[in-house]
């Protein structure tokens, strides 16, 4: 893993707003936050109404938190070998669009795979596959703003971490010299939500909601916000998740901030008990307990949290744990850049 | 750097179940590509698929694809049970990757892999929304009285890896690849990087997808991508006369080690990874970048990394989806990155013979190149008859090609504009 690798911008759109500044500070104590982002203004909006009616939820935050990095960077030039990594949810479009679709395919009470084939095909506009293909979460922002390098798109928040790292290993593989990395994803949808529901997650605690997380790494900057110290997605199957997280925070060494990112009730236990082993006297900044649970977009809400942590107070060096469904342990280190 | 190798190799193709049946059928030049069976398609606008040649994947056909992994049948009497199974890509990727984990001597020793695999979206299961609807409204509190299986509306992007993950108890990491039809390429890319850079001894990689039912074949058909004729020669990759491409299903599976790890357990290598490029085309949501200038530097990109040149290269496994605009875009990228060699070099697409696997096509292609390393053989270009000339490559047409090459290129590229190429090297 490439050992500090500045991180020369960062922007997020989330339940905090749609600035991720300040946001370690509104995150402290028993706040709470609304579960879905802010409006976006139409000065701060991206693309023309027919490109954003082509986008999901997940694809417009995604675009508009792309392009609020690009103009925070300055990256307006030689995007053709920008590389762009990036987490995604579930597929997600409008009911309004998908279900007249299955109300033409009823015969009475019943339905009709007849009239699916013959009348429900045709019911629904075209546009709402663009919505349903979850790769345009990074397409439509690559496609508005003109980005060509060396890519990946990653499911869930696993693949959010492992978006980070493929953009690491890119820059240092010479693949290209600079990327983004990070995430969208909204878990706002009904069908998400009765999901959740179903499956006992909203019962074990956990809140859905939404946002987009970007990071923009360098190869060389001079004054970066902060630097990637370390990426890894580890499985913690066989060992449990307090023990895999104690684990990679002993193998850590020195840690001044710890923000987590747990999927629901156990993993939040999980990794609580494993911060309190390890770092007792240290403030523990509880992501989705404040903003919910973004998803796939989680863990990169969480290195805007610890970047914030880094650049506002006296912190030298942050991580990040994100545990998901999947049982999955993200551990993200984050040190001060030159500009904190 | 390490090299990596693959040693296992699982399929499940419209040619059947097993890694022989796809070589043998690309061997052959037959065609796989019929009428769809596995729902009633009378009132579909599409008739025609690449389509495994299993009505309905149950625990029984299940449990005895796979063997000693799940020997009392219970794991997939469970999932049955789930409703898992109604995702036909759930079984093909759990039938290949035992094929592949089987074929590559792996057992408890291995159980720490790394899993990369590419899957499509999730299955959408349209009968399912009629017990929300009343009076014509959904009501989604009805969901949770609705008398129906636990993976009800949708399956779960991940539904299939985290099968896997159960069946082969690993313990490593899971990446699941989301980039649209580059994805399976990508997925084998990755799993060659982790082990390259050390980050894994050894990864369960591969893709699997399907789109033949109702709402995938919908969807589909709503982009206006399938070819409008009902045949078994609808997809006509680079013929003047193509007309869209032919939706296939399926799955390929690999394991990735290291030479070293490989020669130390005594496993023969079947080939080698020996480089990987993407990028993006960042033209439009609906269309290739007409020139090709994307893809071409995803090529040049894979080829400068496994220290290629163009006159080293003795075949290429194109995307070819027998859509208008994607042939003519894929031949442009091809003859800018090999210039004259591109009169020279042999290239096909199989997907006249198997359809467009989507999210899995790229790992199929990748296994279907093997085909050059294990017989000597370069598969053909099903229905291709005239090649369009806008499409200025040394397209093999239907008759395969007997070749003895040690570089092969294979090309993928995703809806959306993600492309992808991996260069394979005969071990």
């Amino acid at each position: 893993m490439t050992q500090g690798l500045p991180i020369v911008g960062a922007a997020g759109i989330g339940p905090f707003g749609l600035d991720y500044r300040g946001m370690a500070r509104r995150l402290g104590g028993d706040a709470r936050h609304s579960r879905s982002a802010p409006p976006i203004p139409p000065e701060a909006d991206v693309g023309d109404r027919r490109s954003r009616r082509l986008m999901s939820r997940s694809a417009h935050l995604c675009a508009v938190t792309l392009h609020r990095l690009l103009d925070e960077t300055g990256w307006r030039g030689g995007l053709d070998e920008l590389g762009f990594f990036l987490g995604v949810g579930e597929s997600t479009c409008g009911a309004d669009d998908l279900f007249p679709m299955f109300r033409e395919s009823l015969e009475g009470e019943r339905f009709s795979l007849e009239r699916f084939g013959a009348r429900g095909l045709t019911a629904s506009p075209p546009l709402v596959v663009f919505q349903l293909l979850n790769n345009f979460t990074l397409c439509h922002g690559a496609i508005l703003e003109g980005i060509g390098g060396p890519n990946g798109v990653y499911y869930s928040s696993a693949g959010t971490v492992t978006a980070l790292a493929q953009a690491a290993h890119a820059i240092a593989e010479g693949q290209c010299r600079r990327a983004v990395a990070g995430a969208a994803d909204h878990g706002l949808s009904p069908i998400c939500l009765a999901e959740l529901a179903r499956n006992g997650f909203t019962a074990d605690g956990l809140e859905a909601s939404e946002g987009s997380g970007l990071l923009a790494l360098a190869a060389e900057a001079q004054e970066p916000i902060a630097r990637l110290e370390r990426c890894k997605l580890l499985s913690t199957r066989g060992r449990g998740l307090a023990s895999a997280a104690e684990t990679a925070l002993e193998s850590l060494g020195t840690v001044d901030a710890i923000v987590i990112a747990p999927w629901g009730r156990g993993a939040r236990e999980g990794l609580l008990q494993a911060t309190s082993r390890r770092h007792r006297n240290l403030e523990v900044v509880d992501l989705t307990s404040a903003l919910g649970d973004a998803l796939a977009a989680t863990p990169a809400l969480g290195w805007l949290a610890a970047i914030d942590l880094l650049t506002e107070r006296d912190v030298a060096r942050a991580v990040v744990l994100s545990a998901g469904i999947d049982g999955q342990l993200g551990v993200v280190a984050l040190g001060r850049g030159a500009a904190a | 750097m390490t090299d990596a190798v693959i040693t296992g190799v699982g399929v499940v193709s419209p040619f059947g179940i097993g890694f022989g049946p796809l070589l043998d059928g690309l061997a052959e030049g037959r065609s796989a590509v019929g009428p769809i069976r596995s729902f009633d398609v009378t009132s579909f606008p599409v008739k025609f698929a690449g389509e495994v040649p299993v009505e309905k994947p149950t625990a029984d056909w299940l449990a005895s694809r796979l063997g000693e992994f799940d020997a009392d049948g219970c794991r997939a009497k469970g999932w049955q049970a789930d409703g898992a199974l109604r995702d036909r890509k759930v079984a093909f990727g759990l039938v290949a990757a035992a094929e592949a984990w089987r074929s590559a001597g792996c057992g408890t020793a291995e159980r720490d892999a790394t899993l990369a695999i590419s899957l499509g979206l999730e299955q959408a299961f349209v009968e399912d929304f009629t017990a929300l609807f009343v009076d014509g409204a959904v009501d989604w509190k009805l969901d949770a009285a609705a008398p129906l299986p636990r993976v009800r509306y949708r399956s779960r992007v991940d539904l299939c890896s985290s099968c896997l993950v159960d069946l082969l108890d690993l313990r490593g990491p899971v990446v699941v690849h989301v980039s649209a039809c580059a994805s399976g390429a990508l997925a084998v890319a990755h799993a060659a990087q982790l082990v390259e850079r050390g980050e894994a001894d050894i990864v369960l990689c591969g893709a699997a997808d399907s789109l033949l039912n109702p709402m995938g074949i919908g969807g589909f058909w709503r982009l206006g991508a399938p070819s409008p004729r009902h045949a078994p020669d609808a997809c006509r990759p680079f013929d003047l006369r193509r007309d869209g491409l032919v939706v296939g299903e399926g799955s390929a599976m690999f394991v990735i080690e290291s030479r070293e790890r490989a020669r130390a357990r005594g496993m023969r290598p079947l080939a080698s990874v020996l480089g990987q490029g993407s990028t993006q085309d960042a033209h439009r949501t609906t269309a290739p970048r007409p020139d090709g200038s994307a893809a071409a530097r995803a090529i040049a990109r894979a080829l400068d990394r496994a220290r290629i040149s163009p006159g080293e290269l003795g075949y290429i496994n194109a995307h070819g989806t027998g859509t208008p605009l994607n042939d003519p875009a894929e031949a442009r990228a091809i003859r800018a990155v090999l210039g004259a060699d591109a009169d020279r070099v042999p290239v096909s697409s199989i997907k006249g013979a198997v359809g467009h696997l989507m999210a899995a096509s790229g790992a199929i292609e990748i296994a279907a190149s093997l085909l050059a390393f294990e017989r000597g053989i370069l598969p053909g270009t099903a229905h291709h008859r005239e090649r369009d000339p806008e499409c200025d490559i040394r397209v093999i047409g239907e008759t395969p090609l007997p070749a003895e090459v040690d570089v092969v290129l294979s090309t993928s590229f995703g809806f959306g504009g993600q492309n992808a190429a991996v260069v394979l090297g005969r071990v």
